[in-house]
């Protein structure tokens, strides 16, 4: 069986948002390189830092991630 | 996070790369002159000085193992310290971690290895698998800080 993958939808919901990285970033207390490495996949986030994105981005968890 | 913290934590980063950069060639480099010195020990040729350079070594170790684990937090805004110690930075640094235990157990293998043919000594053997751990540590963290 194959392993999914996580995928992420972060930045088109942070441009729809109205938000630069560094906003972001700012609004979760992490770098705005974190935040580049979670949109360009480089990097998986941990559940709380998931939460904390969507909670600052106002949607759900898996508006943001998703299995591929 | 304001513009002018996201400068400084940029600026912060970079400095930090710089300096392990050269604390840890100056770490390799360093290696020529202790090798020599422990083989004159092994031997029971001992200077002062070979003393005086193996406390160098065992500080530099200190102080690598210090920087890389502990953030080397290269400001004193709260703010630029805590950004320089986020989640990305504690993630690169437990695989640095995992880098430095697996050449560790690597060079401590090829040892072994060599010892089945010829005497080595623990004075030879435990500086080469030490400086194995700590530089691929350091530069795994050096790889993936630069991502």
């Amino acid at each position: 069986m194959r392993t999914p993958t996580l995928r992420n939808r972060l930045k088109e919901q942070r441009t729809a948002a109205g938000l630069t990285q560094a906003e972001l970033a700012g609004s979760v207390a992490v770098t705005r390189k974190t935040i580049n490495t979670v949109e360009n996949e480089v990097f998986i986030p941990s559940t709380l830092l998931a939460l904390r994105l969507a909670k600052a981005l106002k949607v759900r968890v898996e508006d943001l991630f998703y299995l591929d | 996070m304001s513009d002018e913290v996201d400068f400084k934590v940029q600026q912060a980063t970079r400095r930090r790369r710089r300096l392990l950069i050269v604390v840890t060639v100056g770490f390799l480099s360093w290696q020529s002159g202790l090798l020599l010195s422990l083989l004159r020990i092994d031997q029971g040729h001992v200077r002062a000085i070979d003393f005086v350079r193996l406390a160098g070594f065992a500080l530099w170790v200190v102080a690598l193992l210090w920087a890389i684990f502990s953030g080397w937090s290269m400001s004193s805004d709260p703010d630029v310290r805590d950004a320089l110690n986020d989640e990305l930075t504690q993630a690169n640094r437990a695989e640095a971690f995992r880098f430095g235990f697996l050449f560790t157990l690597l060079a401590a293998s090829a040892a072994y290895a060599l010892a089945l043919f010829q005497p080595v000594t623990a004075l030879e053997t435990l500086p080469l698998v030490i400086v194995a751990g700590v530089a691929s540590a350091s530069f795994r963290f050096l790889y993936l800080d630069r991502r």
